[in-house]
């Protein structure tokens, strides 16, 4: 008949309806629930009937449990429907989501009975939840450049969706060829927190190869891999482990590990892969955004380095003595790497000892005498041309003492190339351990290298200039000392040709006579002073050093001055017991009387000349100082002092006779002798010359 | 009447030999300056005939002196001679265009110097 099913057609109804179909009564206990419920749950009907509380309530969510139970009592209750969608696990461990419903409510033997449905909607809610997930994640990256924030709330999501009891994202340096962790949500455990990609054995190697999930049930029965005992001594059972994949290439890992074994499936594998996909755009913006840190801060050191080369040539461009040039470099280069010192030498003809190249500024108290090129930091990186770093002067060899005295701990001395030549050596130091890091080294390298061709330049500039100015003094030298030549002669000529063309009384001709004298003495002194000059210029000066008591040829010159009737009173202060000096005879004569000559020609009559010597153990040598009260001499005028031809512009001193190559040639015998001179004064009060030279020691060599 | 001549020169010296050459000659009035300045404020007082300039000179270099006098004296302008150990050819276009109107190198024999005078001056 149509319209109407037997009772066996409506049980083969019930079965094959893909929803449970339950029947329960007040005491929530199953009078019927078809056999389809084993599909959903893998439990039998009979499991259902012998347990209904352990296998409804036991096994629902426990976060479910309450809401689910309260509204099925109230539907038995007399409530209008009852319709929920809860947890439940299944048999095989698998979570699964059931809608189940009330159909009808009935009284039945004395008591309420009601049947309902219950749907299997686990691949809709899990689907709905993947989608969820997903976009959720897609939001994360898109609207986060905060790698850290998008790792953890990618974790949350994940935990959501899938839990864990730890989880860790990791990325990969290709470069390192190693793993690093990048973010860890859970218990951290005794992972290590990176390892190298080339390590045997380990879950990311295995992922790196296969390019696959990897699952693994139980790590208590896992033999092949590395970290699975330790990880069961962290309580963890079961493990999945995803590769992020950018473009097909594996760039970081993803882990999760559960305390429970098993707990990873399919299902996680599938919506795990789908989610590692998200995340793969966000490790790569970050590594993006971690690029483009690094290229700003790259462009940042270039800049610095290229505005302190541009300092450092502007420097050496500009005109001026090449030693000073290099004082102000050495201080931009100090400023530049945040260094306590920065200083250059250069070697001697010897190549033996590196002098300083330069002043030093005022408040450095660096060591100016030689350094040994055998035997000092520098000097190792001049030998070897190669640099040389000092991570701390206090354990280093070849520190020099003064350098640990002065606080300096770490340092690094830099050789000065032009081509393969060594041209000289920088050397930076620091008061703190470890200040040279790579990048001020960096900075530092380049700026050498840079050094070695703009120093060769101004230096080749700088002696083309020097060049130039040399022929131009030489040509005006010749027109000066022509110039100076022919007053005397004119004198000479003029009285002679007078006293040779008249009568003249005596007392004339005395006077004639000796002006000429006194005139052709004169033109003596001009004519050497211009040969000296002449051979200094030519190289051909040579003194003939040997050990002098300084005290004799003192006295001698004084002797020679007092016969002249003078109105001034020398002094002399003369340290007892001074060694020995090693100079030439002839020249350090000659030297003390220019000296001499000056102090009385620009001090006013009566006044006292102190002549004092004494000796400087520090550099063992012997200081002379010749101290007058006369004109003095202006401070810009110190500077040209020893100039050739430069004579003080004041109108005292005009009448006063002099060739104007006294000190210049002052300064060039002492040099040659290995001597220094200088001067100190006052306008109105007075100067005093000093001189230097070394103490006479048997084994120094002759200068030639 | 004697002619005033003035010698202007730094060295004492020069100016000794000067004064020798010309001193005891009666025709001849002698003035000494040591320098520009002092050139300038005798010539401005005695009038001087000649005068003897000599070129290089700390302060006014002989040619300022010249140049100052041609503009201060314009009546009674006196004969300039530039006195100079500078040989060049430009030196001496200088002392023109300063308005010298001669110019004497040192060394100088006395003799021309005193030849020179009585020309210039008339005898």
């Amino acid at each position: 008949m149509m319209g109407h099913l037997n009772e066996a057609q409506y049980l083969s109804l019930i079965r094959n309806i893909p929803d449970v179909v339950w029947s329960v009564d007040s005491e929530c206990r199953y009078t019927f629930i078809s056999p389809n419920v084993t599909r959903v749950t893998g439990f039998t009907p009979e499991d259902y009937y012998r347990n209904a509380g352990q296998l409804t309530w036991g096994r629902m969510h426990p976060d479910d449990r309450a809401r689910v139970g309260g509204a099925l009592r109230e539907f038995l209750a007399g409530g209008k429907t009852y319709n929920v969608e809860y947890r439940t696990q299944r048999k095989d461990g698998e979570w699964a989501w059931i809608r189940s419903r009330s159909i009808f409510r009935y009284e039945a033997g004395g008591d309420i009975h009601a049947d309902g449905l219950a749907t299997d909607i686990t691949d809709q809610r899990r689907a709905e939840d993947e989608l969820r997930a997903v976009d959720a994640v897609a939001q994360i990256i898109v609207s986060n450049l905060d790698i850290d924030q998008v790792y953890q709330q990618f974790s949350d999501e994940v935990k959501k969706l899938v839990g864990f009891d730890c989880a860790r994202i990791s990325t990969i340096d290709p470069g390192a060829n190693s793993l690093k962790s990048a973010h860890v949500s859970g218990h951290a455990g005794s992972f290590p927190a990176g390892e190298s990609l080339l390590l045997e054995g380990t879950f990311s190697q295995h992922v790196m190869k296969t390019r696959r999930t990897l699952i693994l049930d139980d790590l208590a029965k896992d033999t092949q891999f590395r970290w699975s005992q330790r990880l069961l001594g962290d309580g963890l059972r079961s493990a999945i482990i995803v590769p992020i994949l950018s473009k097909d290439i594996v760039i970081g890992t993803l882990l999760l590990l559960d305390q429970r074994p098993g707990a990873y499936g399919r299902r996680d594998q599938v919506i795990l892969d789908r989610l590692a996909a998200q995340i793969a755009v966000g490790v790569e913006n970050s590594q993006l955004f971690q690029q483009r840190a690094r290229a700003q801060e790259e462009l940042k050191l270039r800049n610095r380095e290229l505005l302190a080369l541009l300092d450092i040539a502007r420097i050496l461009s500009q005109s001026g003595e090449l030693r000073k040039k290099c004082g102000d470099v050495m201080r931009q280069v100090a400023g530049v790497v945040e260094a306590n010192e920065a200083y250059m030498r250069v070697p001697d003809e010897t190549g033996e000892y590196l002098f300083m190249a330069h002043e030093l500024g005022i408040g450095t108290w660096a060591d100016s005498s030689p350094l040994p090129v055998h035997g000092s930091v520098a000097g190792m990186a001049f030998q070897q041309g190669e640099p040389v770093f000092v991570d701390d002067y206090a354990f280093h060899p070849m520190a020099q003492p003064t350098a640990v005295a002065r606080g300096l701990r770490s340092a690094v001395a830099l050789p000065i190339k032009a081509g393969d030549r060594t041209l000289g050596v920088v050397v930076v130091a620091s008061g703190k351990v470890g200040h040279f890091t790579s990048l001020r080294l960096r900075l530092l390298l380049s700026i050498a290298g840079s050094l070695g061709v703009m120093l060769e330049n101004a230096r080749l500039r700088d002696e083309v200039v020097l060049k130039d100015e040399l022929e131009r003094r030489t040509s005006s030298f010749i027109s000066m000392a022509s110039h100076q030549l022919r007053t005397p002669m004119t004198t000479i000529m003029g009285f002679s040709e007078l006293l040779l063309n008249r009568e003249l009384p005596g007392a004339t001709r005395q006077r004639y006579l000796e002006r000429l004298f006194r005139n052709s003495q004169r033109l003596a002194a001009i004519v050497n002073d211009l040969l000296d000059v002449s051979r200094k210029q030519a190289g051909k000066l040579v003194a003939n050093l040997e050990p002098l008591a300084l005290r004799e040829i003192i006295e001698a010159q004084l002797a020679d001055i007092v016969a002249a009737p003078e109105k001034h009173e020398f002094r002399l202060d003369i340290q007892p017991n001074l060694p020995p000096v090693l100079a030439d005879r002839e020249k350090l004569s000659q030297v003390l009387a220019n000296l001499l000559d000056n102090a009385i020609k620009y001090s006013p009559d009566g006044g006292v000349v102190t002549i004092s010597a004494a000796h400087e153990q520090t550099r063992d040598r012997v200081v002379v100082a010749i101290q007058d009260h006369g004109v003095g001499i202006a401070a810009e005028q110190v500077a040209l002092l020893f100039t050739a031809f430069h004579r003080i512009k004041r109108p005292e001193t005009e009448k006063v006779a002099g060739t104007g190559l006294g000190l210049y040639i002052v300064k060039g015998l002492m040099e040659l002798m290995g001597g220094e001179v200088w001067v100190e004064s006052k306008v109105n009060r007075g100067s005093t010359f000093y001189f230097s030279v070394p103490t006479g020691n048997a084994d120094k060599n002759q200068l030639a | 009447m004697a002619k005033k001549v003035l010698f202007v020169d730094d060295e004492e010296d020069i100016l000794m030999l000067l004064e020798a050459t010309v001193g005891n000659d009666d025709r001849f009035q002698v003035l000494l300056a040591r320098d520009g300045n002092e050139a300038l404020a005798i010539a401005q007082r005695e009038q001087p005939d000649l005068i003897f300039l000599d070129i290089s000179m700390p302060g006014k270099d002989g040619y300022e002196v010249c140049q100052e006098l041609r503009s201060r004296y314009a009546e009674r302008p006196a004969s300039v001679i530039m006195l100079t150990a500078l040989t060049q050819e430009s030196a001496r276009r200088k002392a023109k265009e300063a308005g010298a109107d001669d110019f004497f190198t040192k060394p100088f024999s006395p003799t021309a110097l005193l030849e020179k005078l009585e020309e210039l001056l008339g005898s």
